[in-house]
């Protein structure tokens, strides 16, 4: 039995390229993403190992106060210095700093990190040579408060040489500093692809910490003194009270590293994913194919059975077969990935990212899954044809013409119905419950739906194609209703291309509703509340903004109302880690609207402060609560609840404190402006007030002047390009799933040749036949994209009803790329019929009528 | 086309005790559908195959020959009645043990699509022996060969021998593992006369020399010459025999029914 699926194999092996193509994609999705996480993880791990061997000890503040985004730990003083270095087994302490900084580059733009790309990060020069991995590669180091040195990436980048003059907004003002020379960390010339800008040490200090602080104290030790010796030394040695926390290097590194460990793991679920969604789509084309083969091979399967095959061998030799298939695709899928992976860790290599030393991590034991995956999707795909095949009755053998049967019984209906009903309870129950891990409920939830719909679908498509189809039939005459009937003459087959189009269609409609209602929410939310008519942004992350200055020139101008300014703090309220945004809370309702639900704004100038409701409501908090606001750096404070208020802006995040009391806490550096909103007076000229603003803020770099649709651009741009990256993500699965269609074409023309064969000596032209197959193709691609529409909308709409206190407000749905998907369902059908078309076409008329 | 003949072997040794029959149908009934819709194919039909025959069985389009067949094969099951191949009765069977039997103790020769067309001509020979995983006896399925004349095609695809070749290519599988009993199902229908005579040649040789039953349907009086015994179906019943039958006396009756 082995031999005939062998030889069958064979025999088939041109039908079955797609098949294992399409595997192969699936399987080089999972296994590439492996090869690059792996790649990079290494690179990073060999990176830190890198950037931390020579420190053997690390004292930093233990007050820290974090959220998603940031993080903001207290720094420590050099008053320390003198005390570490005395401790026996120290052979060298220096203070370290490290920030996000910004830097004007020649032509006026500044470059900072924005929360996409690389960052740039301020440091101080450190002149031991194991303590810090910079070298001086051409000029000099750093020294006094007007030099500066950079990267040679960055400084190429940025078209910067040695002796220019380069323009830096810091807290304190934008500062002329002169390039003296270029820096390289390590072999790699960045770090990672963080570009570096390096101070003398009492410069980084006081621009980027604060006077003779640092973010933390790096310690060498002396030969022969293990790390562990020396922690516990230092341990000793400073004093207990001062919150202070001794790390061992490794330690330390580890953490550094662990904090992008989480990030990897995450690129490279991500990445799964998307292989699972491939190869799940990949599962009906599989599926598809060896239905046809088994069709095609009826009265050979029943001549198996008249001769005495059992249904196990005659399962047994399709699962051989299907094996075989799914184990070259996923070792061809594997080799496939490694490529992937390595023109990917070339391109990051080229931006830093990865170091040109590292080689390309290729762990044969990681590809386990890959392989298992590829394999078990082809096996348990081909499973059920395989079983239906061996159903064929034996006296099959003796008719002419077997044929597949189709029954879209109420058996189907109720299966399929229960199948997605119960998909649709888990999507349901994973997005509404306080679950752990909600995505996988809500991702078996989608899939089971989709299989649901799969199992249903041949109930559907024949009506749904008479419909969709009509018109084409009356417009294209003979060939257009030849492509109707076929498209529903065999309703399982058209049924499961359907299903892998409509997979692919319904995410990519799913999270352009979520993309769409994102940016209709926020949109919304804008619109209700900001009164400002302008916004000044600092656009670069990190919780240093531009100069208060600013605010106050601007609203000294004649036309501005009010010109009010925010800065962000981290903190904990009650021991709980909070935003602390520093404002004037009498001004405030000038620039947003938000309803005061309970007590006075004007409370914070006397030390209160103002929590959103959600925030009051969680934590049983009201008008007049005593709290305790801890900030970083200063300690606890006690205080008491001035005001719960309702906005949603702030979408039930952060605590307001009174700006005065904000500088009195916060350290200079964060003394500064994130935004400004601008309200214009009543009778404002708003053409020359836009004009005078302008001028203002072209002397702050890096803040930018946005109107309000601006800013609604500038607020709901992130969500564009996470919609299109996940977008590219899912061609993949677009792509499996055209491929598919391609596939169950080219298969039904072969098994119609004779017909074919009969049409055209019939009288009907070659332009006939391609017109027909064409519209049949156009036709089924069009039935999947519909209803993979439908379901993804109705995803969507399911998501944004049940996380209406997540950020969705409304519901958008987003007409113009639901026009673009169905017209690109247009275009790839059409260009997945050429090829069958052709072949339909191209048929020799009396070979094909006497084709068996 | 000729064929080289091949100096006869000696007789295999002899097979099951003479006297049962090797198959037999007892007051057997098939119908199929329901209800208004039902249709009688074969009505209470009782009739012996016996050892070392070679039985013909005729009829019109219509009369019941290929699903009594297809019945006594183990193809098909019956709606009343029984049927035995040896001392089985294939009645009381399972899908497994059906399997089994047919694999065992059956032998076919379609009218067409006889051989798998991924297989040479002699792994299809040998199909049903590896089926099972049973090694083929080398000795015999030669002499099977020589018998059709195969010897020099063995290696050859289905697609890359003429019609007439595939049917010996089908009788010498049939013939290779030794069945009780060979069903042959219109074996000469898609041939020429000369390529026709040459595999009912075969089929005669089979069961002079090797003492093989066979059990043939067909409409040819030609090929219905050739066998010992000749029984009529009509309407699902058996409505005459002729014993030692020519083409000539099976076509006097046919043209009698017509009658």
């Amino acid at each position: 039995m082995l031999k005939v699926a062998l030889r069958g194999l064979r025999a088939h092996a041109r039908r079955l390229v797609l098949t294992t193509v399409v595997v192969l994609m699936g399987v080089a999705f999972v296994a590439g993403g492996q090869v690059i996480t792996d790649t990079v993880r290494t690179s990073f791990d060999e990176a830190f190992t890198d950037a931390y061997a020579g420190t053997d000890a690390v004292i930093r503040s233990a007050d820290v106060a974090a959220n998603a985004f940031q993080q903001q730990r207290a720094p420590v003083g050099d008053d320390l210095l003198a005390t570490v270095r005395a401790v026996p087994g120290v052979r060298a302490a220096v203070p370290v700093v490290q920030r996000p900084i910004k830097v004007v580059d020649p032509t006026g733009e500044v470059a900072c990190f924005t929360s996409v790309g690389a960052p740039i990060i301020g440091l101080n020069w450190v002149d031991d040579p194991t303590l810090s991995r910079w070298r001086i590669v051409e000029g000099r180091a750093p020294s006094g408060p007007d030099e500066l040195v950079m990267d040679p990436k960055l400084a190429a980048d940025k078209g910067f040489g040695v002796g220019d003059q380069v323009t830096v907004p810091l807290a304190s003002g934008t500062q002329v500093f002169e390039l003296v020379g270029i820096a390289s960390f390590a072999t790699t010339g960045n770090f990672s692809g963080a570009s570096g800008v390096l101070f003398d040490t009492p410069t980084a200090q006081t621009e980027l910490v604060a006077p003779a602080s640092s973010d933390w104290i790096a310690v060498a030790a002396e030969p022969g003194v293990d790390q562990e010796t020396l922690r516990a030394q230092l341990r000793a040695a400073v004093p207990a009270d001062a919150e202070l926390q001794v790390l061992t290097g490794e330690a330390f590194s580890d953490e550094a590293r662990s904090a992008f460990e989480q990030f990897f793991d995450l690129i490279n679920r991500v990445l799964t994913i998307f292989g699972i969604v491939a190869l799940f789509v990949a599962t009906f084309v599989i599926y598809n194919t060896f239905s046809l083969l088994i069709t095609q091979r009826a009265r050979e399967l029943a001549l198996l059975r008249a001769v005495g095959a059992s249904r196990r061998q005659v399962v047994g030799s399709m699962v051989i077969e299907a094996f075989v298939v799914g184990l070259v695709a996923a070792l061809a899928g594997i080799l496939a990935g490694i490529a992937l992976g390595w023109g990917v860790t070339t391109l990051l290599g080229n931006i830093g990212f990865v170091r040109p030393e590292t080689p390309l991590q290729i762990r044969l034991p990681a590809f386990a899954p890959a392989l298992i995956v590829g394999i078990g999707v082809t096996l348990v795909a081909a499973l059920f044809p395989a079983w239906r095949g061996s159903r064929i009755a034996p006296v099959a053998a003796m008719r002419d013409v077997a044929h597949d049967a189709v029954r879209a019984g109420r058996i189907r209906t109720a299966i399929g119905t229960a199948v997605a009903a119960l998909g649709i309870g888990l999507l349901v129950w994973g997005l509404a419950g306080d679950l752990d891990d909600p995505l996988t409920i809500v991702g078996i939830g989608m899939g089971l739906t989709f299989v649901g719909v799969a199992v249903l679908a041949p109930v559907f498509v024949g009506p749904l194609t008479n419909v969709l189809a009509a018109p084409i039939g009356r417009w294209r005459g003979v060939a257009g209703r030849l492509a109707r009937t076929n498209a529903a003459r065999n309703p399982r087959r058209s049924a499961a291309t359907v299903s892998a189009v409509m997979i692919g269609v319904a995410l990519v409609s799913f999270i352009a509703v979520i993309g769409e209602s994102l940016r209709v929410s926020r949109t919304e939310v804008i619109d209700q509340t900001v009164r400002a008519d302008y916004v000044i942004d600092a656009r670069c992350a990190g919780l240093s903004g531009v100069s208060p200055e600013l605010a106050g020139e601007v609203g000294a101008l004649d036309d501005v109302r009010t010109a009010l300014g925010f800065r962000i703090g981290l903190g904990r309220l009650d021991a709980r880690n909070q935003v602390i945004i520093g404002t004037d809370p009498v001004a405030l309702p000038d620039v947003l609207a938000l309803d005061v639900v309970e007590g006075d704004l004007a409370s914070l100038q006397d030390g209160a402060v103002a929590v959103p409701k959600e925030l009051a409501a969680d934590q049983g908090l009201q008008v007049g609560t005593p709290v305790v606001v801890d900030f970083v750096g200063v300690g606890p404070r006690d205080t008491t609840v001035g005001a719960v208020v309702d906005s949603a802006f702030f979408r039930g995040n952060g605590i307001l404190i009174d700006q005065t009391q904000f500088d009195e806490v916060f350290p200079a550096t964060q003394q500064t402006d994130l935004q400004v909103y601008v309200r214009l007076a009543d009778d404002a000229d708003r053409a020359g007030a836009a004009t005078a603003i302008d001028e203002v803020v072209d002397r702050f770099p890096p803040a930018s002047l946005q109107d309000l649709a601006a800013f609604t651009e500038a607020q709901t741009a992130p969500i564009d390009r996470v919609v299109f990256f996940i977008w590219a993500l899912l061609l993949l699965a677009v792509v499996i799933s055209i491929i598919g269609v391609l596939n169950t074409l080219l298969l039904s023309v072969y098994e119609r040749t004779r017909e074919l064969g009969l049409l055209r000596a019939a009288g009907m032209s070659r332009r006939q036949v391609r017109a027909s197959i064409r519209w049949e193709t156009v036709v089924i691609t069009l039935i999947g994209t519909v209803v993979g529409i439908t379901i993804g909308l109705s995803f969507g709409w399911t998501l944004v009803r049940a996380g209406a206190d997540e950020g969705f407000s409304a519901f958008g749905v987003p007409w113009l790329q639901v026009a673009i998907i169905l017209g690109v369902a247009w275009v790839a059908g059409l260009l997945a019929s050429l090829w069958p078309a052709r072949r339909a076409a191209r048929l020799d008329v009396l070979a094909a009528i006497a084709h068996d | 086309m000729t064929t080289p003949e091949t100096p006869l072997p000696a007789p295999p040794p002899p097979g099951p005790s003479a006297g049962t029959a090797a198959a037999r149908a007892i007051h057997a009934t098939k119908v199929y559908g329901s209800g208004d819709m039902a249709v009688t194919a074969v009505r209470d039909v009782s009739v012996e195959f016996g050892r070392a025959q070679f039985t013909a069985i005729m009829g019109p389009s219509g009369s019941g020959k290929s699903t009594l067949m297809h019945c006594m094969a183990g193809l098909d099951s019956l709606t009343a009645g029984q049927v035995m191949i040896g001392d089985v009765d294939l009645t009381r069977l399972g899908e497994r043990d059906l399997t089994r039997l047919r694999r065992d103790k059956v032998g076919f020769i379609f009218q067409a699509f006889n051989l798998v067309p991924t297989l040479t001509a002699e792994e299809n020979i040998t199909l049903p022996m590896d089926l099972a995983g049973r090694a083929p006896d080398d000795a015999w399925v030669q002499t099977v060969v020589g018998t059709v004349g195969l010897a020099d095609r063995l290696d050859h695809r289905p697609s890359e021998l003429s019609g007439g070749q595939q049917q010996r290519v089908a009788v010498a599988r049939a013939l290779a593992s030794r069945p009780e009993i060979i069903f042959a199902d219109e074996p000469t229908g898609n041939l020429d006369s000369r390529t026709s005579a040459e595999i009912l040649g075969f089929m005669r040789r089979a069961v002079d020399e090797y003492a093989q039953t066979i059990v043939m349907v067909t409409h040819d009086p030609i090929a219905a010459g050739y066998a010992d015994r000749v029984v009529f179906l009509a309407d699902g019943s058996i409505v005459d025999e002729i014993a030692g039958p020519t083409a000539d006396s099976v076509l006097d009756r046919m043209r009698r029914f017509g009658e």
